[in-house]
């Protein structure tokens, strides 16, 4: 795209942001559906549906599965990488890795809206919502069995601030921290706004933004080790990716790029060692071209889609359950609404 | 004959120049680039241009057209064969991962067509006109004209839905331990590349025996006193071989590329499946590898049909 | 049946039908002919009359939609006669004949040999399946052969495929390749219609030295009646299926009898007799196999046709070996005569 006409994009978007947010309560909230399928083998053991999309409170530690004839439990479903994994701070709640493979310093609820600590053991927000504190949990650990520290934290929120492929939510909040546009621009060495105390970090912000605990429910901290002088636009380069390792309630055993990948319960866990043995996942995107297929053949044992035909298919398929989950959303279409100049 | 060979090795190397850049071009001419695939259109307008050029050029995307073609071919001049953009990964890697997969595939494929293609395309031409051959003929004809993603499909449904005897697809399962522990996974979809390899082997065995069949000098051979199977094999067979080999041979870039097709509907982690997902990612580096390869492998299978030929055809010379 | 010591090979009231889309043409329509030891015997007409389906009837290499309505061929070997019309078509018993009793030679040289075998090759496999020669002996017998069919350096050219050898040397290897066995009988199906005027005569005269010296019985066909003249101790007119006239060469040729050999000597042109030679061509054309006249077939394009010819002419033997099938042979003799 030209430049002079990506400029005017964005001014044009950034108006509309603004409007959209001063006429919030006038603007129409629309609702797409995403459906969530799962086995009947599967069991979430009283833990609820969200907006699938993202990082929710699912309880996965708390899910069983029917045993195979050995005895093992064994949750299959899709979203495996095809050639690396994608660094979680993009699509946020997509992959199965970004699920089960990373946590998060807060944890949302189904709908976003409220949250509470994960990572973190508690937080605080100022008054004023310009000053944020996440104290971690002690004695938390990389699936490595390095520990997991407040610089991992401070290291990935950094990191961020110097890519673009970071989710704009996300994006948004870290760019709203004070010193980050110093940092990215590379006219300061660190972000003023972050200082570090013990096991407490916090964030003091430049402009205030709503969406702070939205993002730390959804943004994963990296163990910095494994970047060592990294060029933050060659993340995704990084041999990391290959099999990453990261703090969540599952990690990384086997990777057959476009073929499998399969995770198993971490066994350092803070919150209980998972009762599933392991989940196998099959490579596809966020449309999964094979998910008929494979559901038939008992391979996929939980999943989501937004293709209504998929849907109808599974729900003729008597040993699937399908539940459809609503995503709050807003999509509109402008005509003239800004200066053509 | 070695001279000959020898200027056909080193007439492949303007054909992969030319063909190389072509591809390059035929990328270049597509919209969009590797980071407009990295980054969603909703966050692409929230994102400064700065910030987008800088991923540009930590990628190497920033350098005109020509400049960026220089460099790669540079670098496979030196045996560098690069870094996947998307992921990082090195190219040889990848497809050190993903050849022998679609080697798997095709080898069994292609063996088994060989072999049953050429046995039943002369029982058929043998047994012409009788209903073996019309069954024979026909199954041919299905086998030809059925798309294979459809036969695939209709594999999975009867042998992986409905039976239950074969996975619907993929390559390994977690826990595998032996080559043997996939067999399973390989059955469905090297038969139903087999069969369809087979179909087109078939016909042409058929009709290419049929021919030489028809040829005066198999009257000599009778007349000679032979016994029919040296009369049909010997005389017969031998001669229709030849074109036969020139569709096999054709069909060996088949081991390096893979097919396309059944990749995609099995799963299965070849070098085709990986092509596709190069090219929609727009994944320079990969695509062209992949690409070079499959040139080069076509053109390696040209040369060997044309060397196998004067193998098998005294009358065809290699060395004007 | 009194049979001639030195007949090998006689065929009787031979009839070789050939079916295609339902309809019958009745290519070989009974015909009777013995070949003699020792001598030649030249079958001549018209492409399309049967010589090549009744050679093709002797070896039993007709195609599958052919077959022997009615007749008997019998071959008179050296341990008593074989009913070849009995035998099976590729059997064993057939196998054994051919190549070693019975050799064939064809008109065109150039597809007759396989293109991927060495000239040695396609020898030794007849010398392989009816000699106990070894294996090293078959290039010895090869070279040999190729030698006294008079084809020089054999030596390397044993080893040549087909391709490299000229038209003439080809037919001369298809020839070694049918004498290498040392056949009672060689059929020769117009071996020389695809040469040139100076290699035909070379290979005429070779199969004249064959005949000479190991008394081979010799079935040529050909359209060529100089050929006859020269080459020829009995000749046969075949028209439409039918032998129209038969005898030895000078009762043939120099008192035909019947108006078809008549027309036929006409319309070649006679070696030494001048430019300007009454050549006529014969009139009309052949009728159509599926849908013969039910009379004397050549009755269309015959200039002594009368109402009797609409009901076929049986054959008449007008000498000890000379016999005819025509009405009005003799008038049509006597015409000769003048
Ligand atoms: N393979 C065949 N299939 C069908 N009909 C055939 C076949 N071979 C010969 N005929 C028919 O048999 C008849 C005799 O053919 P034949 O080949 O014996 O003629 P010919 O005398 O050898 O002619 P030419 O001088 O052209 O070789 C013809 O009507 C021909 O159409
Ligand atoms: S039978 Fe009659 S038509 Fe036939 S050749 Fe003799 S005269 Fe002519
Ligand atoms: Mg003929």
């Amino acid at each position: 795209m030209p430049r002079p006409i990506r400029q005017r994009l964005k001014t044009a978007y950034a108006d509309i942001q603004k409007y959209e947010n001063e006429e919030l309560d006038t603007i129409p909230l629309y609702y797409q559906q995403l459906f969530i399928y799962e086995s009947n083998r599967v069991n979430r053991n009283g833990h609820g549906y969200g907006n699938e999309q993202y990082n929710y409170d699912w309880g996965i530690v708390d899910w069983t599965v029917e045993p195979d004839a050995d005895g093992k439990k064994v949750l299959y479903t899709n979203t495996a990488p095809a050639q690396f994994f994608e660094q979680p701070w993009l699509n946020l709640g997509i992959w199965i890795h970004n699920k089960v493979v990373f946590d998060h310093l807060l944890v949302a609820d189904g709908s976003l809206t409220s949250f509470s600590p994960q990572l973190a053991e508690s937080y605080n927000v100022s008054e004023d919502g310009m000053t944020v504190s996440f104290t971690l949990r002690d004695g938390l650990t990389w699936h490595d069995g390095s520990p997991l520290t407040v610089e991992d934290v401070a290291w990935s929120i950094k990191t961020a601030m110097m890519i673009p492929t970071v989710n704009p939510v996300v994006s948004n909040t870290i760019h709203s921290i004070e010193g980050a546009d110093a940092y990215s621009d590379g006219s300061a060495d660190d972000v003023s706004g972050i200082a570090l105390d013990g096991n407490t970090i916090t964030l003091t912000f430049a402009k205030l933004d709503p969406n702070v605990l939205l993002t730390f429910s959804q943004f994963a901290p990296l163990p910095a080790k494994y970047f060592p002088d990294i060029d933050p636009l060659q993340i995704q380069q990084s041999s990391f990716w290959q099999k990453p390792i990261g703090s969540g309630p599952f990690m990384v055993k086997e990777v057959k790029m476009n073929d499998f990948t399969t995770m198993v319960p971490f066994p350092d866990y803070f919150g209980g060692v998972a009762k599933i043995d392991e989940i196998v996942a099959f490579p596809s995107g966020d449309g999964d071209g094979n998910l008929l297929k494979n559901a038939g053949a008992h391979k996929a044992d939980y999943g989501f889609t937004k293709n209504t035909a998929d849907v109808s298919a599974l729900e003729d398929m008597d040993f699937m359950k399908v539940t459809p989950a609503d995503i709050p959303y807003t999509r509109m279409m402008w005509i003239n609404h800004y200066p053509m100049k | 004959m070695l001279t000959y060979v020898i200027r056909r090795i080193l007439i492949l190397i303007p054909m992969a120049l030319i063909i190389s850049f072509l591809v390059y071009l035929g990328l270049e001419l597509t919209p969009g680039d590797a980071v407009s695939h990295m980054i969603s259109p909703e966050m692409m307008a929230s994102i400064s241009a700065e910030r987008l050029d800088a991923l540009r050029v930590s990628l190497g995307l920033e350098q005109p057209f020509i400049v960026r073609y220089w460099i790669w071919l540079q670098g496979m001049l030196q045996g560098n064969f690069g870094y996947s953009t998307a992921g990082g990964v090195a190219i040889h890697a990848i497809l050190a991962d993903r050849l022998p997969a679609t080697l798997e595939l095709s080898a069994v494929a292609l063996v088994f067509s060989t072999i049953f293609g050429c046995v039943l395309g002369v029982i058929s031409a043998l047994k012409r006109g009788s209903t073996t051959d019309n069954v024979l003929t026909v199954t041919g004809m299905l086998g030809v004209s059925i798309p294979e993603f459809f036969f695939g499909l209709v594999a999975i449904l009867i042998f992986a839905l409905k039976l239950q005897w074969l996975p619907v697809g993929g390559r390994l399962l977690p826990g595998y331990d032996s080559y043997w522990d996939h067999l399973p996974h390989v059955i469905m979809p090297a038969l139903v590349l087999s069969i369809m390899m087979t179909a087109g082997v078939m016909r042409y065995a058929r009709s290419s025996m049929l021919d030489a069949l028809s040829k005066e000098y198999i009257k000599t051979a009778r007349s000679k006193g032979l016994p029919e199977w040296r009369v049909n094999l010997l005389h017969g067979f031998r001669v229709a071989l030849t074109p036969v080999i020139v569709l096999i041979g054709f069909r060996l870039p088949v081991l390096i590329g893979g097919s396309v097709i059944i990749e995609q509907v099995f799963q299965w982690p070849g070098v085709g499946s990986e092509f596709i997902s190069a090219v929609r990612s727009q994944d320079y580096p990969l695509v062209m590898m992949i690409a070079l390869l499959s040139v080069m492998a076509v053109l390696t299978a040209s040369l060997l049909v044309d060397i196998l030929t004067a193998l098998i055809d005294p009358r065809v010379r290699l060395d004007k | 049946m009194t049979q001639d010591q030195d007949v090998a090979l006689s065929v009787k009231n031979l009839k070789t039908f050939f079916y295609t889309n339902k309809r019958c043409n009745k290519a070989v329509n009974g015909v009777s002919f013995d070949i003699k030891k020792g001598k030649t015997l030249c079958i001549v007409g018209e492409s399309g009359c049967g010589k090549s389906v009744t050679a093709s009837t002797i070896m039993q290499l007709l195609p599958t939609l052919s077959r022997i309505e009615e007749g008997e061929i019998t071959y008179h070997s050296e341990n008593g006669d074989i009913r070849i019309d009995q035998l099976e078509r590729n059997g064993e018993k057939m196998r054994s004949i051919r190549g070693s009793e019975i050799a064939m030679i064809f008109q065109d040289p150039m597809t007759a040999l396989n293109p991927v075998y060495t000239i040695g090759f396609q020898i030794s496999e007849s010398l392989k399946y009816h000699t106990d020669l070894t294996r090293t002996q078959y290039k010895t017998r090869a070279i040999e052969l190729l030698r006294d069919m008079g084809i020089s350096l054999p030596e390397s050219r044993v080893d040549d495929y087909p391709h490299s050898y000229s038209g003439g040397m080809r037919q001369r290897a298809m020839i070694a390749m049918a004498m290498s066995c040392s056949p009672k009988i060689l059929i020769a199906d117009e071996p020389t219609t695809a040469l040139d005027v100076t290699i035909q005569a070379q290979i005429f005269e070779l199969m004249d030295t064959l005949k000479k010296e190991h008394g081979t019985a010799i079935m040529l066909i050909t359209h060529d009646m100089g050929v006859v003249a020269e080459l020829a101790d009995e000749v046969a007119v075949m028209y439409m299926g039918n032998i129209v006239e038969a005898g030895t060469v000078d009762e043939v040729l120099r008192n035909p009898t019947h108006p078809y050999t008549r027309a036929l000597l006409a319309s070649i042109p006679v070696l030494g007799k001048g430019k300007h030679q009454d050549i006529t061509a014969i009139p009309g054309s052949t009728p159509d196999p599926y849908d013969r006249p039910n009379g004397c077939q050549f009755a269309d394009r015959c200039a002594y046709r009368i109402d009797a010819c609409d009901v076929m002419p049986e054959e008449t033997q007008i000498g000890r070996t000379h016999r005819v099938m025509c009405w009005r042979h003799e008038e049509v003799g006597a015409n000769a005569a003048e």
